[in-house]
């Protein structure tokens, strides 16, 4: 389980996290939904153990994310892997330090993401370094999966194709997808918990069937209701 | 999958490794070419020039690390890759450990390679000297102990370079300038610590007039040279661990 309690962060004059209360339990995939600068990525990157509260403190079982950095398969926005790799290097690195990495599941999804293992990570498109980025974290069995932005200026066919390679890479029951971004049409049908935030604040949070229901609204109409009115909390 | 810390350890170091491979070809490279231009344009006492190159590529064997341990780090936040390395689950001083690794590698792959091939010229040129040279076993070991000593010394240089980079990078706004600061700060502060922390001039002094104390001296820098990049280095891992954010 991930607990945050009363956290909160600024970087300078900007307020990115304002008293944060939440919790992310195993066996869900959770939407966190925002703007940008709503503080999404600074949610993820406190949970993988690279930025620290000023306020308040992040829990992973218990303990500080960065004591379990083994648990976590942390996907960033940015393009992290160096250039001059090729996938199959990246794959040969990463696979040295996580207990969890399935060569198996690797090999799997190589042909179903369209990739293949000599593709140099400096001369591929976007959308292939994507696929490669989200590759490289699905092929580990961590508890804990964070994928941040995920389908950032990623073109319509990788973005499904992306999602697809999410659901079959989910292990329900046994693991905590958390998955942020301000594009909630790709993975509406795939979030059971959804967090919106905005402004380091959480303006709605709750199951997300739940909230469809009471609503009667897709998870879009409520973001676009949630960020129009602002500071409504469930 | 298994897992160790001396896999993980391996894999740091390889990777890095790949980023100094042609700084040790350019010293290599001109290392050969100079000191061999000086032996096939020289005959007989002239040779002795052969030193001149001798000293200039050893000078650029000990320099190119000290660029390379700023660049080694610094690349990390330049390409964006020390979100996975700050994401892996390896301890700082294992990150940095592997870096250090790599550019005293770099330093020694230099420097012997230089030594090597000025070795060969020179006593190709003058078979006399190694004779002299062995006849007397101070002289090997005042050469061991000052080639000790300037490894001590490029120790103590590129643990400052790693603890002002990752002070800088605690600053959002003028991070080099910091880093710059700080590399300068401590060898400051280092002066007035250490008797003598120029150890490239002390030991040209030393070859000089060489003695049995003279020698305790250079292996006592060394040890101090030894301990202070030792607590750069701890002060470098703790800034790694527990204040760096991305």
């Amino acid at each position: 389980m991930i607990e945050f309690r009363n956290v909160s962060k600024r970087f300078g004059p900007v307020v990115a996290l304002n008293s944060v209360n939440m919790e992310f339990s195993a066996g869900n995939i959770t939407g966190i939904f925002g703007p940008n600068g709503a503080g999404k990525s600074t949610i993820m990157k406190l949970i993988a153990g690279i930025n620290y509260p000023d306020q308040g403190n992040v829990k992973l079982d218990g303990e500080n994310p960065r004591a379990k950095r083994e648990s976590i398969a942390y996907l960033p926005e940015i393009d992290h892997l160096y250039p001059w790799w090729t996938l199959r290097q990246a794959a040969d690195f990463i696979s040295t330090f996580y207990r969890d990495w399935d060569c198996d599941r690797y090999k799997e999804l190589l042909p179903f993401l369209n990739l293949h293992e000599q593709m140099i990570m400096g001369k591929i498109s976007k959308g292939q370094r994507a696929k490669c980025k989200l590759l490289l974290v699905l092929a580990r069995k961590a508890p804990y999966l964070l994928l941040d932005e995920p389908f950032s200026g990623i073109d319509l066919l990788t973005r499904e194709e992306i999602a697809d390679a999410v659901i079959k890479g989910y292990r329900e029951g046994e693991q905590a997808i958390i998955i942020s971004t301000h594009e909630i049409d790709e993975i509406e049908s795939l979030v059971e918990k959804v967090v919106f935030i905005d402004q380091g604040r959480i303006q709605l949070s709750g199951d997300a069937e739940q909230l469809r229901m009471e609503r009667n609204k897709s998870l879009v109409e409520i973001m676009k209701e949630v960020f129009r009115h602002g500071n409504q909390q469930i | 999958m298994e897992t160790s810390k001396f896999k993980m350890f391996k894999s740091l170091y390889l990777k890095d490794l790949r980023e100094v491979r042609t700084e040790i070809l350019v010293v290599a490279a001109v290392a050969i070419i100079l000191i061999s231009w000086a032996y096939l344009k020289t005959e007989g006492s002239a040779r002795g020039i052969i030193v001149a190159p001798m000293a200039f590529a050893l000078g650029l064997a000990g320099f190119l690390p000290i660029i390379t341990s700023f660049k080694l780090l610094g690349k990390e936040w330049s390409n964006n890759t020390i979100y996975m390395m700050m994401s892996l689950p390896v301890s700082g001083s294992m990150m940095l450990g592997s870096k250090l690794a790599v550019l005293v590698t770099e330093y020694l792959a230099g420097t012997l390679m230089v030594i090597l091939t000025g070795g060969i010229a020179l006593l190709t040129s003058f078979p006399d000297i190694w004779k002299e040279f062995m006849s007397d076993p101070y002289y090997l070991k005042l050469a061991i102990a000052v080639y000790g000593a300037s490894l001590t010394g490029i120790f103590f240089i590129f643990c400052n370079s790693f603890l002002s980079q990752v002070t800088g990078k605690l600053f959002k706004k003028g991070s080099g300038l910091i880093s710059f600061l700080v590399f300068l700060g401590v060898f400051i502060i280092a002066a007035k610590l250490m008797p003598d922390t120029n150890i490239l001039l002390n030991q040209s002094q030393l070859m000089v007039s060489c003695s049995m104390q003279e020698m305790g001296a250079i292996l006592i820098k060394a040890a101090i040279d030894l301990f202070f990049a030792a607590l750069l280095f701890a002060a470098a891992v703790v800034i790694w661990e527990h204040r760096i954010e991305l």
